[in-house]
């Protein structure tokens, strides 16, 4: 019997819509696995989630210590449990790919082609994980609804180490990166995988935790050619990446600045030698450096770092606070 | 209006989920060109230095933070705590893509909100649009932007209003994830219109403060935009806005529930303007009846220093009234000073004179231990209730005369005129008990902190009084304390808890959490006889133990410093919780000692106990042999009058 639902709607005199309506996570959530690894005995969490790609049996995953284990286990929503090993990780994304054992069970996951493009700031997304544990057994990792708070971009820190994330990922405004949610597929309004929530990190500058997400998108073209043909990841990490040689150093241009006593000393000039690029600028004493080609520097270490990697050749444009106002001068080299 | 017929077969209605999305994408949009990144140039970074008491509580470096455009000719609010490293400069990244200077014109330091200057020369500033009234409605919805990743883009969160006139009706709190990372932005409904800016705003009351500890649990605060723009001719001119103090306290009890009853009244202070006296009982507040005492803090919250407030009080069966201007500070609290160690008593009902202070007006005017003080009077007017005896004790100034009646161990009952002085912090000898107690000796642990140590404790659970012992680098040795303090648990009913510092045997700012930790914990299985508690610290415990004295005001009474001169903020006196310093050291102290001149300009006693005549301008380290008996009658002379 066919049945009719009558209904009357009121519209609200403003359009606003003000809560994002329920999607469907059902198909999206069976293809979340979590993962059990290496991590335990250090007092990491030795558990993350991953996301079934291909119909081959493989599984993406951020790149993390739980990993250290071979091979690891990887256990479906419906309890089935198998073994993985990974297959390689794509270090630009800081991805890894799993290879699970299915002794011939297929198993289905999302194409790379339909992961969803970077959604703007300000859209709803829904991210699940494994935090704390809470799925066992027989259970989908649960969700939480976050807004996509800032894409972009990220200098960051781990402990003592400053991380720098230069392609775009997505900070979420709920605390996603819990033990355990490392790697927890996030969705967006429609319900298509959009990103990978990524390891505890702080915000550089403010040291403020930041929850983010790895962006799918942009690593489906690399997935598709590990799944075509695994030999393709790279499997060292790339090496660090070398000091800086420097093309410039403030003293070549006659600029000598308060002595560097705190973290944030600020980059107050102590004097101009006579005759040098800066004085020929226009350059005094007290004067407060702030920016160094374009680049906003809060303190002496980080005036050091832009004039050690100012393009070469080039003469390199200052702003400083003289007074109330911002003077630019252009320091001309020798 | 549209009557609209859907028909479906099964299975749920799905709107479309991403509807929401472009709303609050379209709401940023708006207020967008408003919002500001204000970035600190030098600077205090608090998580690697933690200096003061900042940087004990906000282990998060002072970075980029946002800053919201209210007028076109350049006034930017943000957040204070954009300056709470005091950076050297400020600059403003604008959305536009200009950079300009930004320089401090006046601070709003009750909802902690600053107000910045840049020139924008012949381009304005757009100004942001204050919402509607409604959209301060619990339960819709809000979001809260910030720029602090990049110039380029805002960051978004998203939430609901959760309360409005929190805070002491100074806020509107919201679950959108506030945190560093948009203080100072707005905080705007789905149309773009600013609700409020977003700041760590603090309890507060006389102490302002920042609340770092919530920003991500789900309890933000936002300053409502139209309260800022009404404060913004004051402010502009470069006046900072004060909170309004009243200048008294309540008689225990707790805000929410507690009887507005007045417990002391600073002399001085816009509440003795008024002519309350301990024991009146607030009716009302310019008009607004008074039941709980919450209801005068929320009254004042949203007042400022000048403000005029106007009380209604009941005393006995009369109803009065009175009105004064709130004050910008109160006048630092030194109050009168008897010269007497008192124990409560019921029996006898008044107070049993423990011991004189040799050099106190009471020993001058002839009271002698055993002595019990049954009425303490003014002008003809006698007190005789105990508590309310101490309360207006703690109301009196210095200089103030008075009548001291005794009943007296021969059985008479005298009167004796006693003009108060200032309350003297020096050591007097205090009688012990006859028979010493035994003493346990334990190990301390602390759960969730790297800090261990020793306590004595004497047996039995009567209870004790509490001496925390914070040791210089590197000494003494845990036995060389132990056998110095031991004497002290026995014979004077006081336990000696002695953490020691982490790894590497030296303090860190990050041990004062730990040593309260270990304070609380201690308190959780021994009962304290609460007049009795002080800290000492050596050296760079010295440091460690004013903090904690300071941070936990109302457990310490006293407060000992050797080989130190800590530099931190000192905190006002505060009538109800007395803190005696003493500075004891091998060397002679110099009389102009930093921190002990930032003591005596918030009027706490300070007492010095130099060295002995032989044994002047000593090198060596302090002898705790020496302290340790001194530290016993100074601990049982804390509770005095």
């Amino acid at each position: 019997m066919k049945r009719f639902l009558l209904a009357i709607v009121l519209l609200a005199f403003t359009a606003a819509s003000e809560a994002p309506a329920a999607v469907d996570l059902e198909r999206p959530l069976s293809r979340a696995v979590k993962i059990y690894g290496a991590g335990g005995l250090k007092g990491l969490p030795a558990y993350g989630v991953g996301l079934l790609i291909g119909d081959g049996g493989h599984v993406v995953t951020v790149r993390s210590h739980i990993l250290d284990a071979d091979p690891v286990l990887v256990v479906l929503d419906d309890g089935r449990r198998f073994d993985a090993s990974l297959v390689g990780t794509l270090d630009r994304h800081g991805l890894a790919v799993l290879a699970v054992t299915t002794d011939g069970v297929g198993l289905t996951g999302y194409d790379p082609a339909e992961f969803a493009a970077l959604p703007p700031a300000g859209t709803p997304l829904w991210a699940s994980g494994n935090m704390y544990r809470i799925a066992a057994g027989d259970e989908a990792v649960s969700v939480q609804r976050v807004t996509a708070s800032y894409v972009g971009p990220l200098q960051a820190r781990r402990g003592r180490y400053d991380v720098t994330l230069p392609d775009p990922v997505i900070v979420l405004d709920g605390v996603t990166n819990n033990p355990g949610a490392a790697g927890g597929p996030v969705f967006n309004p429609a319900g298509r995988p959009v990103a990978l929530i990524g390891r505890e990190l702080r915000h550089a500058t403010t040291g403020v935790w930041v929850n983010y997400a790895v962006p799918l998108r942009q690593a489906a073209y690399d997935l598709e050619r590990v799944l075509d043909d695994p030999s393709a990841a790279a499997l060292p990490p790339a090496d660090e990446p070398e000091a800086d040689t420097g093309t410039a150093t403030l003293e070549a241009f006659g600029l000598s600045l308060l002595p560097d006593v705190v973290r944030r000393t600020p980059a107050f000039v102590a004097s101009v030698t006579a005759g040098s690029p800066a004085a020929v600028a226009g350059l005094r004493h007290d004067d407060l450096i702030v920016s160094v080609g374009g680049r906003t520097t809060g303190s002496v270490r980080e005036v050091r770092q832009a004039f050690a990697t100012a393009p070469p050749r080039e003469p390199v444009v200052i702003a400083v606070r003289r007074g109330a106002r911002l003077v630019t001068f252009s320091l001309e080299r020798r | 209006m549209c009557v609209c017929v859907a028909t479906t077969n099964a299975g749920p209605i799905v709107g479309d989920p991403g509807e929401f999305g472009s709303t609050v994408r379209a709401a940023v949009s708006r207020v967008a060109p408003s919002v500001v990144r204000i970035v600190p140039i030098g600077g205090v970074d608090a998580a690697s230095e933690g200096v003061g008491s900042a940087g004990l509580r906000a282990e998060s470096t002072v970075g980029p933070t946002t800053g919201l455009v209210v007028t076109a000719d350049g006034l930017i609010v943000t957040s204070s705590f954009a300056l709470l490293g005091s950076p050297a400069a400020l600059l403003a990244e604008l959305p536009d893509g200009r950079t300009l200077a930004a320089t401090r014109v006046a601070a709003d330091r009750s909802t902690l909100l600053t107000l910045l200057r840049v020139d924008p020369g012949d381009t304005p500033l757009v100004p942001a649009t204050p919402a509607r009234a409604s959209s301060a409605t619990v339960g819709r919805t809000a979001v809260a932007v910030g720029r602090a990743f990049s110039r380029a883009a805002p960051n978004v969160s998203t939430g609901i209003v959760s309360a409005t006139e929190r805070m002491r009706g100074r806020a509107v709190q919201t679950d959108a994830k506030i945190s560093p990372l948009n203080y100072g932005g707005p905080l705007v409904d789905l149309e773009g219109g600013v609700i409020g800016v977003l700041t760590p705003i603090g309890v507060g009351g006389a102490g302002v403060s920042f609340d770092l500890e919530r920003y991500d649990s789900g309890i933000g605060f936002a300053v409502p935009l139209t309260g800022v723009l009404e404060s913004l001719p004051e402010l502009a001119a470069g006046k900072d806005r004060l909170p309004g103090l009243l200048g008294m306290t309540f008689r225990g009890g707790t805000p929410l529930i507690g009887e507005p009853v007045v417990g002391t009244v600073r002399p001085g202070s816009p509440a003795d303007a008024i002519g309350l006296e301990p024991g009146d009982v607030i009716v009302s507040a310019d008009g607004k009846p008074i039941d709980r005492q919450v209801e005068l803090l929320i009254a004042l919250g949203t007042k400022y220093a000048g403000d005029a407030i106007s009380i209604t009080y009941r005393r006995d069966d009369e109803t009065r009234r009175g009105e004064a201007e709130l004050a910008p500070e109160l006048v630092p609290y030194a109050r009168g000073y008897l010269g007497v160690v008192g124990e409560d008593t019921r029996a006898r009902q008044g107070i049993v004179v423990k011991a004189v202070d040799p050099d106190g007006p009471a020993a001058a005017a002839g009271l002698v231990a055993g002595d019990v003080i049954i009425g303490i009077g003014w002008e003809g007017k006698f007190l005789r209730d105990v508590a309310a005896m101490r309360a207006r004790m703690a109301a009196t100034a210095p200089g103030e005369k008075t009548e001291v009646q005794v009943d007296r161990p021969s059985g008479e009952v005298d009167g004796f005129p006693v003009i108060l002085t200032e309350v003297s912090a020096a050591p007097f000898a205090v009688r012990t008990a006859e028979t010493p107690a035994a003493v346990i000796t334990d190990t301390l642990t602390v759960d969730d902190f790297e800090i261990e140590g020793w306590t004595l404790t004497p047996e039995g659970d009567s209870p004790v009084g509490l001496l925390v012992f914070l040791h210089a680098d590197g000494r003494p040795r845990r036995d060389e304390a132990i056998a110095a303090f031991r004497p002290l648990a026995a014979s004077r009913g006081v336990a000696v808890v002695g953490p020691t510092a982490g790894v590497d045997g030296s303090w860190k700012p990050a041990s004062v959490r730990a040593v309260t930790a270990a304070v609380k914990q201690f308190r959780e299985g021994r009962a304290l006889d609460g007049g009795r508690v002080a800290v000492v610290g050596i050296g760079t415990g010295g440091f460690v133990a004013a903090s904690v004295a300071f941070a936990e005001r109302d457990l310490f009474r006293g407060l000992v410093v050797c080989e130190s001169s800590p530099r931190l903020g000192v905190p006002p006196n505060d009538p109800d919780l007395p803190l005696l310093v003493l500075r004891s050291d091998r060397r002679r102290v110099p009389d102009d000692d930093g921190f002990l001149t930032a003591l005596r300009g918030e009027k706490y006693p300070v007492a010095v106990r130099n060295p002995a005549a032989g044994d002047v301008d000593g090198d060596g380290p302090i002898d705790l042999e020496d302290l340790a008996p001194t530290l016993g009658d100074w601990i049982d002379g804390l509770p005095r009058l």
